[in-house]
């Protein structure tokens, strides 16, 4: 991690850790927690764009998986299952997102672009109109439900704001986690794979291993806010994963940007307020209509989303600009 | 064994259903590299606009045709306001299409409601015809719709290798800057080509208002058949787009009745298969990415 991630990173942990001292309960459950889960779910999506240059819709339904594993080595309201050790059972679900991401990514490993774009989708969709058709493992429609976050010792994770630390700790993981990533040779490899693929294999690399294993790395992650989304709803189903929830999670990733892995948090934020006090703006069912509009705008004037906006807003004001070189103690490379 | 072959035509029906939505797809792709994943808002909006014309006259014909040319429209506007300023990054335009689907689908919510429209029949369609040899009476509609897409295919082709305008279209797809150099209105003939794959668009969404049903959420299940049958077939390849709809229909419709659970199951695996074998699709050119 370089100096400026450190005290990024530092910073954002402060806040976080904070933040339930200013503010109600009510901005603690409804949006804070909801902010982060969702952040971290598109920042899978978001690191794979970054590093691989690979837009993936199915990250939702990776995340779903990892919810329905957890769900299935749970106490369920379906019965469906079989109860594991708390442990076992968060190891498991993560380590079963990892598995589909790695699935995943088998299956688009020689696409790009819009064919990655489409192929996902398309896996995303047929595995959402399965689990709703499935009743043995998926239990249909009605999904799985009444699964709460445990308890640790005397410690509830359910109550409002233990859950919100939990989810601080795993959005500071899986942030750590990334920026650590883009550092490693592994990391190196994945850049080399996204800026030219077929050099990469003149190298002696294998470009459709390192797609694969971006994949699973990113399902991880994803795995992570499956499991957290799903204790947070207590439920998972069909309409958890739906299309609906891809977009969603696509455009959080889009309007924070791709540059940096908070875009996906700072996206998040600006999503789920904008989702709270939507009705204070517009009809509550045009909802749709306003975000998909905030993303057009976004994308049509600044592709490089709210981080890129922020970083052009420091580069034109010289003052900013050399405040943040000062803090972060670095040469402006141009 | 006669439940075999309706099902076999049923598939067939269904893959004519999902030729009419893909082809227009995939001959927007194949020209101008740009995936329209609003492609489904446009049946959608040809559907709804087909039913309110043929409310209002109380014929079919101009229905079809105003949704068909509303569709169409749309596509214009599409290719005028967004995809024309970017041409740059495809990344870019398909999320703008993705943007563009969400808002459509939101404000077609808003002005037709959650209800299931569905199109009155042309009295000509209407009943049943019985099948030689098999003894069965079988929907007309059905079998009218294996032939307009036939149709529909045969037209394209025609279009595309015997006109002047598909010499241009093929021209487009080999080397835009090429053709631009040489002075001709790449502008105008991209127009031209959204324009048609908005009209096949609304005509897919017309006729499938007629055979079925649609409502919010038809959309995306054409945008998905569209997707799964170009990705089999091939991108921009209209040959490709058939043998495509072909399989999904098929296996949509074999599922269906031999193993219900999973018939989404079965288009999934052989998007898989045919992934694994060939990344371009059964028709697709070499140049994926």
């Amino acid at each position: 991690m370089s100096r400026a991630d450190i005290i990024l990173l530092a910073s954002v942990a402060l806040l976080l850790f904070l933040l339930p001292a200013i503010s109600s309960e009510f901005f603690i459950s409804q949006i804070a927690t909801r902010v982060l889960i969702l952040g971290i779910i598109a920042l899978s999506l978001a690191f794979l764009a970054q590093e691989i240059g690979i837009i993936s819709l199915a990250q939702v339904m990776i995340a779903g998986i990892a919810g329905y594993a957890i769900a299935l080595m749970s106490q369920n309201s379906a019965g469906l299952g079989v109860e594991m050790p708390l442990v076992v059972a968060v190891v498991g679900a993560i380590l079963a997102a990892g598995l589909a991401g790695i699935l995943m990514g088998i299956v688009a490993q020689r696409s790009t672009g819009i064919y990655a774009i489409m192929i996902t989708l398309a896996t995303s969709v047929a595995f959402t109109l399965f689990a709703r058709q499935n009743y043995q493992i998926f239990n249909g429609f009605d999904g799985l439900a009444g699964i709460t976050a445990p308890t640790l010792g005397s410690i509830q994770l359910s109550e409002t704001y233990h859950f919100y630390f939990l989810c601080v700790i795993g959005s500071l993981a899986v942030l750590m986690f990334t920026l650590y990533l883009r550092k490693t040779p592994l990391g190196l490899a994945f850049q080399a794979l996204r800026d030219d693929r077929q050099r990469l294999a003149a190298l002696g690399f294998r470009p459709q291993r390192t797609v694969v294993v971006a994949f699973g790395l990113v399902g991880l992650i994803a795995g992570v806010g499956g499991i957290l989304l799903t204790w947070f709803n207590t439920r998972i189903a069909p309409t958890s994963i739906g299309l609906d929830v891809t977009l969603d999670v696509l455009i959080v990733a889009i309007i924070g940007g791709i540059g940096h892995p908070i875009g996906a948090f700072i996206g998040a934020l600006v999503f789920v307020l904008l989702e709270t006090f939507a009705s204070d703006l517009i009809d509550r069912d045009r909802f749709n209509t306003l975000i998909g509009a905030v993303f057009l705008i976004v994308i049509l004037l600044s592709p490089g989303g709210l981080i890129g906006f922020g970083r052009r807003v420091v580069e034109r004001i010289p003052m900013l600009q050399t405040i943040v070189d000062f803090i972060t103690r670095t040469k402006r490379e141009e | 064994m006669t439940l075999f072959f309706v099902v076999t035509l049923n598939g067939l029906s269904l893959a004519a259903l999902y030729f009419i939505a893909a082809s227009g797809f995939s001959l927007v792709f194949g020209v101008m590299r740009v995936v329209n994943m609003a492609h489904g808002s446009l049946i959608l909006l040809g559907a709804y606009v087909a039913f309110d014309i043929a409310e209002w006259s109380g014929s079919w014909v101009l229905g079809a045709l105003a949704g068909s040319l509303a569709a169409a429209l749309a596509g214009v506007l599409l290719q005028v306001l967004f995809f024309n300023r970017m041409a740059g990054s495809k990344d870019q335009q398909t999320l703008v299409s993705i943007a563009v689907s969400i808002i459509a689908a939101d404000l077609m919510l808003a002005h037709w409601g959650g209800l299931t429209y569905q199109l009155n029949l042309p009295s000509l369609l209407e009943g049943s015809i019985g099948l030689p040899l098999l003894g069965v009476n079988y929907a007309k509609i059905r079998i009218v719709l294996i032939v307009a897409a036939i149709a529909v295919g045969v037209g394209l082709w025609l279009l595309i290798a015997k006109t002047n305008l598909g010499r241009l279209i093929r021209a487009g797809v080999d080397d835009q800057e090429m053709l631009h150099a040489l002075g001709f209105n790449v502008k105008g003939l991209f127009i031209a080509v959204f324009a048609l794959g908005g009209a096949l668009a609304g005509f897919a969404g017309v006729v499938a208002a007629t055979a079925l049903s649609v409502a919010p959420g038809t959309d995306v299940q054409f945008l998905l058949a569209a997707l799964i049958v170009v990705i089999v077939g091939g991108m921009g390849s209209i040959g490709g787009a058939a043998i495509g709809a072909i399989l999904v229909g098929l296996s949509e419709q074999y599922g269906l009745v031999y193993a219900p659970t999973y018939g989404i199951v079965f288009t999934f695996i052989i998007m898989i298969g045919v992934l694994g074998l060939r990344p371009q699709g059964l028709f697709g050119r070499g140049d994926v990415g």
